[in-house]
């Protein structure tokens, strides 16, 4: 069987997600401007990529890189040889992030996060990381270490993306003094310490808002 | 329409035929909510589409009523508001809990909420409950207060 | 089933997918869903639950629950002494209510003869799942990071 369609209408992450979580034998053929790739999927993984002059994951990263094409999926294609050993997941969530990374601009300063945030109301903290985890604003209390939160976060995203999502709009731990909010923002992790006082809907809007209006 | 009492999420309005809105000297946000008006999206939709607040959103609809520029479309539901005796019966039970502060904590909670006893809706009673217990410091007397409201809280929800 | 017993007034809210409760050895002690849910994830997400909450015991706060909203749905954890719960939902159901249950029914649940006669039907194993082998390349440098 053979499913065509466009990238437009359906984005090669998601196409990822669903031939491994259906723990799919596919072959997915990319065909963009910029040349045609080759997916293999087998026992819910990605196990050979090709788009040239890359294999492997470098393959994999090129064709999520791609904004328009055409996709080609074909059930029960073997793959020719596996060049891919790391999960489906973990792939796919560091290419996107090496991409986030590299398109972003620096039209906005990431130094103007926590001022803007600080002086709101329920608002006991604010501090922002890189990917990596080093802190490029605002200032960590005694009790956060930033790598610890920052593979938190890596890890609440690799299970969004069990939910056929490699995005979530934010996330949340809680203990019995507040809240710690984790909020994805132009390549960088906006992590907001609030009390218990804040109801949570409007207290996200509200965050959403500030960065917004920093361009 | 010009005079709005309370504004709820589940609330529909259309621009009156009427009015101009031009001569109303609207705000930004605010022309952007007439845009809106439909006759078909609900307060909460507009708001959640613009990313308002209830309290702002509640202060621009009730400065379009002011300038006659709404009409209603759905008239709410008597059911969707909490009755009074509901805010009594939480009343005696937080009293007998923590004693007369009970009263202020109540109040606070709805203040903190820019809610009134009155026409209170039935779906924001769980983040109001949240708050009122929060409110309470000892995790003991949390724990005791949530088992004694819930058969309470539960006939409303459920 | 104890979620059918003592949860029962959760798979009553409208919205709710799933809920799930492991052991601390991330052994499955109940699961319900509605029809339509895929049982498939409920396999895959808890191992990253049971991680979240190991490396959050050496955080010198007491994060004991975790909310992420995505644009299908929410994903509600709380983790206890012996246990994990998880439960899926739509993105229109109050997680305000959820926890008000959880408050007070999951204290009877854990407290039940029940639930007690379970854990000690099936040895517990031992579950390390901050080893190296459940982690990927860039979990393993994360956690480096936070040692030294």
């Amino acid at each position: 069987m053979v499913l065509v369609g466009n990238l437009k209408d359906l984005r090669l992450a998601n196409i990822i997600q669903l031939n491994c979580m259906e723990r799919n034998i596919a072959k997915v053929t990319v065909s963009s401007h910029e040349g045609t790739g080759f997916l293999y999927f087998a026992e819910g993984q990605i196990v050979h990529a090709e788009f040239s002059p890359y294999i492997g994951e470098k393959a994999v990263y090129e064709m999520l890189s791609l904004h328009d094409g055409q996709f080609k999926v074909e059930a029960g294609v073997q793959a020719p040889a596996h060049t891919i050993k790391r999960p489906w997941n973990s792939v796919v969530l560091d290419s996107l992030r090496e991409l986030d990374e590299k398109t972003q601009q620096s039209a906005y300063s990431p130094k103007k996060i926590s001022a803007t945030l600080s002086t709101q109301k329920g608002i006991k903290n604010v501090f922002v990381l890189n990917y990596e985890g080093d802190l490029i604003d605002g200032n960590l209390t005694e009790n956060i270490n930033p790598h610890l939160f920052t593979f938190i976060w890596y890890k609440l995203k690799k299970v969004s993306t069990l939910f056929y999502t490699d995005n979530f709009s934010y996330a949340y731990l809680k203990d019995y003094w507040g809240y710690l909010f984790i909020i994805e923002f132009r390549a960088s992790l906006v992590f907001v310490e609030a009390d218990l006082n804040i109801i949570v809907d409007n207290f996200v809007k509200m965050i959403e808002k500030n960065l917004k209006s920093l361009g | 329409m010009t005079e709005l009492k309370k504004v709820e999420e589940n609330m529909v309005f259309q621009l009156n035929q009427n009015q101009t809105p031009e001569e109303a000297n609207l705000m930004h946000l605010e022309w952007a909510v007439v845009s809106q008006l439909d006759g078909q999206k609900t307060v909460r939709q507009i708001a959640d589409s613009l990313s308002l607040n209830t309290k702002e959103i509640e202060e621009i609809f009730k400065k379009l009523a002011a300038a006659d520029l709404l009409v209603v479309v759905n008239k709410s539901d008597e059911s969707h508001y909490l009755p009074q005796e509901f805010f009594k019966t939480l009343n005696h039970e937080m009293t007998l809990l923590l004693g007369p502060v009970a009263t202020i904590i109540l109040e606070d909670v709805l203040e903190m909420m820019h809610q009134h006893r009155e026409g209170f809706e039935r779906n924001l009673l769980p983040v109001f409950i949240e708050l009122l217990i929060n409110q309470i410091d000892d995790q003991v007397k949390q724990v005791e207060f949530q088992k004694r409201i819930y058969p309470i809280v539960k006939s409303y929800i459920f | 089933m104890i979620i059918s017993e003592f949860l029962k007034d959760l798979t009553r809210i409208e919205g709710i997918q799933a809920i799930a409760i492991y052991r601390s050895d991330n052994s499955p002690l109940d699961i319900w869903t509605d029809s339509k849910f895929n049982k498939q994830i409920l396999e895959q997400v808890s191992v990253h639950y049971f991680q979240i909450f190991s490396v959050l015991e050496s955080s010198l706060r007491d994060f004991h629950e975790t909310v992420i909203t995505y644009g299908k749905g929410k994903i509600f954890s709380r983790v206890f002494p012996d246990s994990l719960l998880i439960i899926i939902t739509h993105p229109n159901v109050e997680i305000s209510l959820i926890r008000f249950i959880i408050n007070v029914k999951m204290t009877e649940l854990l407290n039940s003869r029940q639930f007690q006669k379970i854990l000690k039907k099936v040895p517990k194993k031992k579950m390390q799942f901050l080893d190296n082998k459940y982690l990927d390349e860039q979990e393993i440098k994360y956690l480096k990071s936070v040692k030294t």
